[in-house]
């Protein structure tokens, strides 16, 4: 029973890092980034690239470049598509239809210079990276990478929370996500803004993607599909951009798939989770919290 | 095989199939005119062989392994005077892991005066382009692409790999005896066919019949990233051996972490375990770990056919052989029993020749001595491999 | 020097001329409002002032410096503010955040809390409710914080867009007391509106804008009372 909490908690750690940029830049840019999974495996694979290349590299080094390539990554996806995206077309729906489409384009490119790399195989990370090791206390088997996956996570939320209710640029990007044009009006840069964001939210999904290859020793192409869908489920359930209830969905759901797989049959998770899905867009499409930015 | 994109194009591959096929036939039409020469001709006058790879896209891994072995298998046929006097002329063309390439593809080999097609490995690709290869009447060789429905299509269309649930009965044996199993637990992806059949039917039946008991069948999706729940419900009946059907990347992390968790007994997989995962793993993760295959590449195996290829692909291409390159080598080997049976290299003779040579017993090759046939399928009863220190191995007690 | 000075000034919405060889000037402290009917041309005019559309010709000068074609936050930041149409206050945000946002270009902590206190002086009703989300106070009250909101960046020109639109009477009285005040504070102000009859109450010199061109100017007794403006303009109480 408790086991089976420990193991949901870190899930859902992970589910809260690779959902929060999602949120952020989908409240925050009207961004839906179906790359963002991408972005997330690049994380991974950067971590299993540097591993294999430079032997012994510590690995907090590991996780400081991987977090900065894919924060570029968000960037470029910034400079190159969005913002002409956003120069070309001023209809809104417009606007975010392409920006989707971009999107899922960007996601296919980065998916196969990934596969350049791995060679279309799943790849094993060096054990030298970071050596796990696991504790027993009290009859639960809990590893440090999962500690720290929880810990890392549980700081962040609070630091990415408090950024946006109380920073400057949190309550800028909590304005143009209000209205663009207006947010200009007061003297936010928008662009430099969106950039900011872009990189944010690219380094989040780096940070968790090197965190999970390193818990399931593995890194291959795809490996950021299956927690897109995860992250969408979460995002609805808690509101778009509410970082609070963001982070207890994903948490919820974690546990609810980890105790469904536990005690239940445990491929009915994705059922489900999707099942969950449907009935909040029936019951409550605003998602748990109200206080979405874009309502008052 | 890898199924993970299989739903996401059917429908573009089928249109572009559909096109292929529209270009092909007005190519059949306006070729047939211009060159009236039909394919096939006496002995003597040489053999054309196609081998449709998936050198590039996800199964590159396997597509790269069937080239080599065909370079090698003609170089060795020819060098020894070719298929009853035909020189073998190979064409080798990469389908990139695509069903509308591999279409148009087939199309180009049927209007080239191919005389037989060895293709491999994605069950998708497969199914796509046997209805071709039937209607052309090209005999068509498939290694690997294990789905329903393939060899089914018809007499031209064969498969050199046996199916996965042959190989059961040698593992459970395996496992009774040499690991002392008396428990087991299987993990499973319910998204790929072949594994389900063979985690919920093959498996408990083969392991059954040796008095291994089934403490737990833990399944999940493909994708599924997240495997601790899994393998803390694996571990919680204490089984003795653990049996992976994952896919890929699953494999590696469910093994890490049942080694992490402690777990010392056996682990086991499927054909794919050792070339998809295994060599990603460190050797004290990945040493004495178990699968079977259809081959391995040893010398010490009980039919002087399987020893002498290893011992020649090895001299020739200084590596060990895979089951991949096995099977490929064996299509080969197929297609020259079938010229001898029949004694004439058309395609009609080969695809009657394949017949043939099913029912006189199958011939010697590098998967066994005789490789018979099932329903068109190679009906060998395969090894245990062990892996150890990167290399695949003959288990010990075969 | 005038605090904005326009010549020669063009808008185009792809095939669409906006705006047409305009020239205009606001001196310093002077409160100037353009006049025009729906679709002259005036939010437009408003629109290349501030940077949110850049203009196709023309030049504009804003105490002497060229401010022709750069984006809007940067201009926002050499103390040009505008109140835009609608007053498009960020609803979700509350009051209190909406200030900070106004007050978003001005670095010095201490100033931003001395403007705080001048404008929830100006406006008590923000101070009550300072916590509540903007998008619960009424159409009054918003009027009320779009202004406050402007006054935090400390400009020293400040842009109306139709300030009196969709509002009572009593609410269009109140609004052109907060200008007032706002004038006497020593800001220099260009407001558009259609709502003539309130707007010559408060300007010292009003334009007539027509299809995008200036048809008339001069000082507000004298564009008054111009038989054209009269017809126009204030013989009808245009309310939207």
């Amino acid at each position: 029973m408790l086991q089976y909490l420990v193991n949901g908690l870190s899930l859902g750690a992970i589910y809260a890092l690779f959902s929060l940029g999602l949120s952020i830049s989908w409240a925050g840019l009207n961004i839906l980034n179906l790359a963002h999974g991408t972005v997330f495996m690049v994380g991974a694979l950067t971590a299993w690239l540097l591993s294999e290349q430079l032997p012994g590299v510590p690995f907090l080094l590991v996780l400081v470049i991987a977090m900065v390539i894919c924060g570029l990554i968000g960037l470029a996806m910034e400079l190159v598509v969005f913002r002409q995206i956003r120069r070309r077309t001023s209809d809104g729906n417009q606007q975010t239809l392409t920006t989707v489409i971009a999107t899922v384009a960007t996601s296919s490119l980065l998916i196969a210079i990934a596969e350049q790399f791995t060679g279309g195989q799943p790849q094993g990370l060096s054990q030298d990276l970071f050596v796990v090791s696991g504790y027993t206390v009290f009859g639960i088997r809990i590893t440090n990478i999962q500690i720290a996956i929880i810990v890392i996570a549980a700081v962040l939320s609070f630091a990415v929370a408090w950024f946006i209710k109380r920073g400057r640029q949190g309550q800028a990007l909590r304005a143009l996500s209000v209205d663009r044009d207006m947010a200009k009006l007061v003297g936010v840069s928008a662009d430099r803004l969106s950039a900011l964001t872009m990189f944010g939210a690219g380094a989040m999904a780096g940070l968790a993607g090197v965190l999970l290859a390193v818990q399931i020793n593995a890194v291959e192409a795809h490996m950021g599909e299956a927690l897109l869908f995860k992250a969408f489920a979460i995002i609805i359930i808690a509101g778009v951009g509410s970082i609070g209830a963001t982070v207890a969905a994903a948490v919820a759901l974690a546990l609810v798939e980890t105790f469904v797989a536990a005690y239940w049959v445990s491929d009915l998770r994705d059922v489900v989770v999707f099942a969950l899905i449907i009935l909040f867009l029936l019951v409550r499409p605003q998602g748990i919290s109200s206080k979405g930015w874009q309502r008052a | 095989m890898k199924q993970r994109s299989s739903t996401k194009a059917p429908a573009r591959r089928r249109a572009l199939g559909i096109l292929g096929l529209g270009v092909a036939t007005a190519l059949i039409v306006s070729g047939c005119s211009a060159d009236p020469a039909a394919p096939g001709s006496s002995a003597g006058a040489g053999i054309k062989i196609t081998v449709l790879a998936d050198i590039t896209g996800k199964a590159a891994f396997f597509g790269t392994a069937i080239e080599e072995a065909s370079k090698y298998t003609v170089d060795e046929l020819n060098a020894k005077g070719g298929i009853n006097g035909n020189q073998i002329t190979l064409t080798v063309k990469d389908t990139a892991s695509s069903a509308a390439t591999a279409s148009s593809l087939m199309n180009d080999a049927i209007l080239d005066n191919t005389d037989a097609v060895i293709f491999g490995v994605l069950s998708e690709e497969a199914l796509a382009i046997a209805p071709l290869a039937q209607d052309a009447g090209i005999p068509m060789i498939n290694v690997q692409a294990a789905a329903d429905g393939i060899t089914e299509t018809g007499d031209a269309i064969w498969r050199i790999t046996p199916p996965q649930g042959n190989f059961y009965p040698k593992l459970a044996e395996y496992v009774s005896k040499q690991l002392k199993a008396k428990t087991a637990a299987v993990f499973y992806v319910t998204d790929n066919a072949p594994s389900v059949t063979l985690a919920t039917e093959v498996m408990p039946k083969a392991f059954g019949d040796v008095g291994i008991s089934i403490t737990d069948s833990v399944s999940s999706s493909s994708t599924e990233t997240d495997l601790t729940t899994a393998v803390s419900r694996l571990l919680a009946g204490h089984p003795d051996y653990i049996q992976t059907q994952a896919i890929g990347a699953q494999n590696i992390a469910l093994i890490t972490q049942l080694r992490r968790a402690g777990f010392t007994g056996g682990i086991g997989g499927g054909t794919s375990l050792g070339a998809n995962a295994l060599a990603a793993l460190s050797p004290d993760q990945s040493n004495g770990i178990v699968y079977y295959s259809s081959f391995v590449g040893s010398d010490q195996l009980p039919y002087a056919s399987g020893n002498d290829f290893t011992k020649a692909y090895e001299a020739a291409t200084g590596k060990q052989p895979t089951t991949f390159n096995a099977e490929t080598y064996d299509a080969f080997g197929l297609i020259r029993a079938a010229v001898i049976a029949s004694g004439k290299v058309s395609r009609a003779d080969i695809v009657s020749g394949m017949a043939q040579v099913a029912s006189k017993g199958g011939f010697a090759g590098a998967q066994g001595d005789p490789i018979t046939f099932k329903d068109r399928s190679a009906d060998t009863p395969g090894v245990v491999i062990q892996w150890e220190d990167g290399k695949e191995t003959l288990a010990p007690g075969q | 020097m005038s605090a904005i000075e326009i010549t020669g000034l063009n808008v185009h919405y792809g095939k669409v001329h906006a705006v047409r060889d305009v020239d205009l000037y606001v001196d310093q402290g002077e409160v100037v409002v353009v006049v025009g009917p729906n679709g002259a041309g005036k939010s437009s005019l408003l629109a290349a002032l501030s940077g949110l559309v850049p203009p196709s010709s023309g030049r504009v000068v804003m105490s002497g410096t060229d401010i022709t074609g750069r984006p809007a936050h940067r201009i926002a930041r050499l103390g040009l503010v505008q109140v835009p149409e609608g007053r498009r206050i960020f609803a979700p945000l509350t009051i209190d955040e909406n200030l900070k946002l106004g007050a978003y270009t001005v670095k010095d902590r201490a100033r931003v809390k001395e403007l705080r206190g001048t404008v929830l002086e100006m406006f008590p009703i923000l101070a009550d409710r300072i916590d509540s989300p903007a998008g619960l106070l009424s159409g009054g009250e918003q009027q009320m914080l779009a202004f406050g909101r402007a006054l935090m960046s400390d400009p020293h020109t400040m842009l109306l867009d139709e300030p009196s639109m969709g509002l009572s009477p009593a609410l269009v009285d109140r609004v052109i007391e907060a200008i007032r005040q706002i004038s006497e504070s020593g800001l220099s102000i260009l407001m558009v509106e259609q709502n003539a009859s309130a707007a010559f109450g408060v300007a010292n010199r009003a334009y007539i804008l027509d299809q995008g061109e200036i048809s008339l100017e001069g000082p507000v007794g004298e564009v008054a009372a111009d038989p054209r403006v009269l017809a126009a303009f204030l013989g009808v109480t245009e309310e939207d």
